[in-house]
């Protein structure tokens, strides 16, 4: 188990129950916590939870001139996801009619979805939104709503935000790493200027127009 | 008519009109049709529906509520056991049958015995049942409904009604039931084993449920804020497209989800040298499959092909202009003993001369000369030496003729 959770660390994977089980289940021990962080401190990273411990990840322990380097590169990449990701969470809420966004481990049905969205013009357009986030979102052959959800799904999967859990039923699971991105989310949310803007329901109320 | 049979005849009755109490189920209410109208008056012969208001027609509460437990949907929220109720019902039944008992009433303690037994029986299904529905409520965090406060509604429901049945178990816990029963050993046997031993285990599973139902109050809390988030989030970014987080990894002290250590490529090597590894190398280099034997292609002899026109193409070099006025000058100066002056002929011949000038022509007249051999021609130079004294003159003009044998 050690060396499996190791490799999986050093190759800059998260460690939680959708994606590797047995692993994460291991790894909640906190004396093998303290084995695999021990490890880690040795060759200049440590042992990370997500904040609702939902994931394990491995994170720099000193930061010198290459880590700043490696961290500007980790930033590049958030900078890239934020967008998409933020929107494809409220496409599922919204799909599934669900106020609360989906948390690790929850079941994410691709037909499901696809049925949903196909049949909701709003949805289709909010699909179609991510095409221009970002190259790797652009759909250059089949440009239906299948094509576009399944490149989007491709994406999600590549990113490591969502793991198959059932390939024949086409059944994807969100995995821990969600919460990682939540994290990142509410930090932005408290210190990025002009984010924290006044509540949803009052400024984007437009059905009370005043006249006169 | 025995009882088994009875109750395979009511089966085979409903069965028949499993679609119409579908319906009923699903809807809430059934209304009269010419399809649905001999398996109305069947189910109210059976007496499994009941008349509603406006010609309407439900299914009975006990069979609706033995198909919410049989489904086990989330309408049971609304319904919730009655496990308080059975044990009403034990106690009242233990002291019919403790009175029965003295005035010697064998038939009546016969009944009692037997309702007893089915109460005992019906308290442990009952806690059984909820245990159930707790548990599919707490892995599925309330799926049955979406939104957050219909979610916590359910919780706090939840949390009451496992709270209520926990001190329910513990006050029967140090009930005399089981001293009460104590006389007749078939009823002391069914009390001890269906409910009194797993009275615990029970009781225990149901704190463990509750403290689960606790937390998620607390996770609820969270998750609310997390979706105001998230859907504050999307707005944002909706309304400024061209927004991007600050450069938070230039941060003195950067936050931690931006120190994520770069992924290593972790590549090992098998050490050869070790003998208990050769078996499995061995092995792996069986499965390795066979690579296609390199085959040399020779290219085939060639073959002459006949061509339809078999004449050769032939290709014209035409001369350069100063090489046939070389030869030209050279032809004329070989009829010539006297010799043919070079600016002379340069002159007299401006069809051959047009690209050399003058100078360039007595020097290669003077090449010319010189590699076709002094021994045939002649050559006689007008010329002065170059002041200085060194060496070099100037050549005003060349005369060739042919030399005389």
């Amino acid at each position: 188990m050690f060396e499996q959770v190791a490799i999986r660390l050093l190759e800059g994977q998260f460690v939680c129950d959708a994606s590797a089980p047995a692993l994460f289940r291991w790894l909640q021990e906190e004396g093998n916590q303290h084995e695999v962080d021990s490890y880690l401190r040795k060759i200049g990273r440590k042992l990370t939870t997500t904040p609702n411990a939902q994931a394990f990840y491995a994170t720099w322990l000193r930061l010198g001139n290459d880590e700043r380097t490696e961290a500007k590169r980790v930033m590049v990449s958030i900078k890239q996801t934020i967008r998409p990701l933020v929107n494809f969470l409220t496409l599922c809420m919204d799909a599934a009619g669900n106020d609360s966004p989906p948390s690790a481990g929850d079941r994410l049905d691709y037909p499901a979805l696809l049925n949903t969205v196909a049949s909701n013009q709003n949805l289709i357009e909010r699909l179609r939104e991510f095409a221009t986030m970002g190259k790797e979102f652009a759909v250059t052959g089949d440009s239906s709503s299948k094509g576009m959800l399944e490149k989007v799904f491709n994406q999600m999967l590549k990113t490591g935000y969502i793991a198959v859990y059932n390939r024949e039923q086409e059944s994807y699971r969100f995995t821990g790493k969600i919460d990682y991105f939540f994290q990142i989310l509410e930090f932005l949310d408290e210190n990025e200027e002009g984010v924290r803007e006044p509540d949803v329901a009052e400024n984007d109320d437009q059905s009370t127009l005043k006249f006169g | 008519m025995s009882q088994t049979t009875a109750v395979i005849d009511l089966i085979l009755k409903l069965s028949r009109c499993a679609s119409t109490v579908s319906q009923a189920y699903i809807n809430g209410e059934l209304h009269r049709t010419d399809e649905n109208t001999r398996d109305i008056e069947l189910l109210r012969q059976l007496r499994m529906i009941s008349p509603g208001i406006r010609d309407s027609f439900q299914l009975r509460g006990s069979f609706r509520e033995f198909l919410n437990k049989a489904l086990n949907t989330q309408r049971l929220f609304a319904i919730g056991s009655n496990v308080g109720e059975y044990f009403s019902r034990l106690g009242d039944l233990i002291d019919g049958y403790a009175d029965a008992f003295h005035d010697s009433r064998d038939s009546d303690v016969e009944r009692y015995e037997m309702e007893i037994r089915e109460a005992i029986s019906d308290i442990a299904d009952a806690i059984d049942d909820e245990l159930c529905i707790l548990r599919a409520q707490i892995t599925t965090r309330f799926g049955a409904v979406t939104t957050i406060a219909e979610k916590r509604r359910q919780n706090a429901h939840y949390q009451d009604r496992t709270q209520k049945l926990v001190l329910l178990l513990e006050r029967f816990h140090f009930s005399d039931i089981g001293e009460q029963l104590a006389g007749n050993d078939d009823l002391a046997l069914a009390f001890r084993s269906l409910l009194e031993d797993r009275i615990s285990s029970f009781r225990q599973a149901l704190i463990a449920i509750l403290k689960h139902l606790h937390q998620y109050m607390f996770e609820f809390r969270k998750i609310e804020a997390r979706s105001k988030r998230v859907r504050a989030f999307a707005l944002f970014l909706n309304r400024h497209q061209d927004w991007q987080p600050a450069d938070w990894d230039s941060h003195a002290s950067p936050p931690e989800w931006v120190l994520h250590a770069h992924p290593l490529s972790v590549l090992g090597h098998p050490d050869t040298t070790m003998e208990e590894q050769e078996l499995g190398l061995r092995e792996i280099a069986r499965a390795i499959p066979c690579s296609p034997s390199v085959r040399a292609t020779n290219r085939p002899p060639g073959t002459l092909e006949d061509q339809e026109d078999d004449v050769a193409q032939e290709i014209v070099i035409a001369p350069p202009l100063i090489k046939l006025a070389l030869d030209s000058y050279f032809a004329d100066a070989d009829e010539n003993q006297e010799g043919i002056s070079a600016r002379h002929w340069w002159s007299s011949h401006p069809s051959l001369m047009t690209e050399v000038r003058e100078d360039l022509w007595l020097l290669r007249v003077l090449g010319e000369y010189e590699r076709r051999g002094k021994g045939q021609w002649r050559l006689s130079m007008k010329s002065d030496p170059v002041p200085g004294f060194d060496g070099n003159i100037f050549i005003r003009d060349i005369a060739i003729g042919r030399r005389e044998m």
